[in-house]
């Protein structure tokens, strides 16, 4: 997509504002930008087909002469993209930094919504940067956020601006959840890398992200080791690159092992029990199943059919089961002690 | 002799009970303790609120209130595994003591340790409830949501319970701890019809998970004392614990037990694996981060809360079962909120329901 010369010198604008040079504007100052892995490519076809029909604010630093984002980080961002030279932009009054910062904050909270990290960066910029009190960032500012005012949920968003960049990026993107990321600061910062590259790897959703995570807390628990090493396993790290499975499977398999590990004394007797059931050569449409976590000893049997003649099978293949040496087996196992 | 003198940081007493002399005799006792009166309990729980651990918050301030409901109650048991028909006497509520295992940490409204002082109430149920059964024999305990002794040396439970039981026929007093304080039952006129019980663990578990309380041989210790000053005792083996060396370790336990107490005095031992409810697990990891106990094979059982799973439960009670009865083969040995199936694995046999196994413990302190 390419600007036309006219767009280079910037939108036309109703209103007499001044045209900033692009390069004098700071595009690394974040003092007073919240804006977090921003999605540009809409933007950016809008920009380039019309223009910008809401003007960024700036800040001019008189020490500097350069100029500080206000409001607009993303416009200034596609524009630069897009090879403009200059922008038409509101000047900020000398007003305190605070009142700026919020400025920008409640015109960002007024177009789109916020996403995870970026709720979390405005609260640490009110608490760190603003050194606003406990009090009235309850009162205020989390509530402005959506996020009611429990003091909980301030500590989390908090903590959550501590994050490493790429927990922090995948968070944004709403591949991390944040009950996920609440475990994950209780982690060291290389396990949580770790487990960060194992979701990008296995694209994992919710509920696993947070099977996973328990596994593999337990067992580093268990092991005495951290997360990063268990996960560095040879084994481990062979089935989450595996280049032949799809990841879905990758994901399946790496599951499984972690649940063996965590549960070995169980996973041997489902093993058991899955052996026995070979032998027992039941037809696809008779299902057994032991008692959920052979808690008892009762075995449930379930037949399926469509005709006489696969009761009748059916039938036939109860006959066998209940002569079979293997039902024998079977039984036993439910009085079998464990190591 | 291992446990320490509680102390409570605040004292919370409820107005209606501020002048009853059992709130004068506390109060009393600590002087210089800040003391705040509340027109209801709810109050002194608002009071932990913001405390970073209001279950150790709670620990440290005491409730002195008015028991509104009924001081004796069922034992809950378990929905599908053998309880043993226990009634509990609700004087107290809480513990001093902090065991990661302890199910009162997700289990109380009120998280403060609460004493009742309407003591004349305790009383007159306690009269109504024996003279009201026919025939019928009361296992009651004052151990189910507090420690029976650990707190004694300040409430003197003991002191008015025991000699109370002396004159029953028709029931029998458990006093279940884990700690020594036993001199108070020393001089008491109990004939026979107050068992003291011990709940034990192996050393390890005892270090690691049962923090505040002492060691397994002061506990035995204790348990000497009372056999000699002609108690009935019994000793409690829960939560068994599953890790490695677990068998030498409990079975030093096993050992000790009957170097300390003649087995003719032993009402029961009972055996019980770690279990507690879902929502436990997560308090166990927040306030207990070095516990390991929550990374056993655990799996929800019919009952929904997590236990180890089932041939791991049933070895640990068949060692311990054979152990014991190495020792004496007429101690009775009996379950914890078991299955009929881990009964008949452990044991070889099962009461098969609750109102046998009552009968059993019953027959075993009957006059």
């Amino acid at each position: 997509m390419s600007a036309s010369s006219e767009q280079k010198k910037g939108p036309i604008m109703p209103m007499q504002l001044p045209e900033i040079p692009l390069e004098a504007v700071d595009l690394r100052d974040r003092t007073l930008v919240i804006t977090y892995a921003p999605e540009l490519q809409s933007l950016r076809e809008s920009i380039a087909r019309v223009g910008i029909q809401q003007p960024p604010i700036l800040q001019k630093i008189p020490r500097s002469g350069r100029y500080r984002i206000v409001c607009g980080y993303k416009r200034l961002l596609v524009l630069e993209a897009l090879g403009f030279e200059k922008v038409i932009a509101h000047l900020a009054s000398a007003e305190n930094e605070l009142k700026l910062f919020l400025r920008g904050l409640h015109e960002n909270l007024g177009t789109r919504s916020l996403n995870v990290v970026e709720k979390s960066l405005a609260l640490d910029k009110l608490a760190g940067q603003f050194r606003l009190s406990r009090e009235e960032m309850l009162k205020d500012h989390l509530p402005a956020l959506g996020l009611g005012s429990d003091p909980k949920t301030l500590d989390l968003y908090l903590s959550l601006a501590r994050l490493e960049e790429p927990i922090k990026q995948d968070l944004a993107a709403g591949k991390i959840s944040i009950a996920t990321a609440q475990q994950l600061l209780t982690l060291s910062p290389e396990d949580r890398l770790a487990f960060g590259k194992l979701l990008t790897a296995l694209v994992l959703g919710k509920n696993r992200q947070r099977e996973f995570l328990s596994l593999l807390r337990d067992l580093s628990l268990k092991g005495k080791t951290s997360i990063n090493e268990l996960l560095g396993d040879p084994q481990i790290t062979s089935l989450v690159q595996d280049p032949q499975v799809q990841v879905p499977i990758r994901a399946k398999r790496v599951r499984e092992l972690l649940i063996r590990r965590r549960y070995p004394r169980l996973s041997r007797a489902a093993d058991e029990f899955e052996e026995i059931k070979k032998k027992l050569r039941l037809p696809a449409h008779l299902s057994l199943t032991a008692s959920p976590f052979f808690e008892g000893q009762d075995y449930r049997l379930t037949i399926t059919f469509r005709s006489r003649e696969q009761l009748a099978a059916a039938q036939k293949a109860l006959a066998a089961m209940a002569e079979s040496s293997a039902l024998a087996e079977l039984l036993e196992i439910t009085f079998r002690d464990q190591e | 002799m291992g446990t320490e003198i509680f102390r409570p940081q605040k004292i919370f007493v409820e107005r209606s009970i501020r002048d009853l002399p059992f709130t004068r005799k506390l109060l009393d006792r600590w002087p210089s303790v800040p003391v705040q009166i509340v027109s209801q309990p709810q109050q002194a729980v608002d009071a932990l609120r913001g405390e970073p651990d209001p279950i150790a918050a709670g620990k440290r301030s005491l409730l002195i209130a008015r028991q509104r409901g009924p001081f004796i109650k069922r034992c809950p048991g378990t929905k599908n595994y053998i309880c043993c028909g226990y009634r509990i006497i609700n004087a107290a509520t809480n513990c001093d003591l902090d065991c990661t295992y302890c199910i009162l940490q997700g289990y109380l409204t009120i998280p403060l340790l609460t004493v009742y002082a309407n003591l004349d109430d305790l009383m007159a149920q306690l009269d109504s409830f024996l003279s009201s059964g026919q025939d019928e024999f009361y296992r009651l305990g004052t151990g189910e949501l507090t420690d029976s002794l650990s707190l004694d040396p300040s409430f003197g439970h003991a002191r008015l319970l025991v000699p109370y039981f002396a004159d029953k026929s028709n029931a029998i007093l458990e006093l279940k701890t884990k700690t020594t304080n036993v001199e108070d039952l020393m001089d008491l006129e109990h004939a026979g019809r107050t068992v003291v019980s011990w709940s034990l663990n192996a050393e390890p578990v005892v270090r690691k998970e049962e923090h505040g309380a002492p060691p397994v041989k002061e506990r035995l210790q204790a348990a000497r004392r009372c056999y000699r000053a002609g108690y009935r005792i019994g000793f409690h083996f829960d939560p068994l614990i599953d890790y490695p060396g677990w068998e030498e370790d409990y079975r030093r336990v096993v050992e000790a037990i009957f170097q300390h107490v003649d087995p003719q005095a032993i009402a029961w031992i009972s055996l019980g694996a770690l279990r507690y409810p879902p929502q436990l697990e997560e308090i166990i990891r927040r306030r207990h981060p070095q516990s390991e106990i929550v990374l056993g094979e655990l799996f929800p059982g019919k009952d929904g809360k997590p236990r180890y799973f089932r041939p791991i439960r049933t070895r640990m009670f068949r060692k311990l079962n054979t152990w014991i009865k190495e020792h004496d083969p007429d101690v009775f040995v009996y379950l914890c909120m078991e299955s009929d199936l881990v009964w008949r694995q452990a044991l070889g046999w099962s009461p098969g329901n609750m109102a046998r196994l009552s009968r059993l413990l019953d027959e075993r302190v009957k006059p």
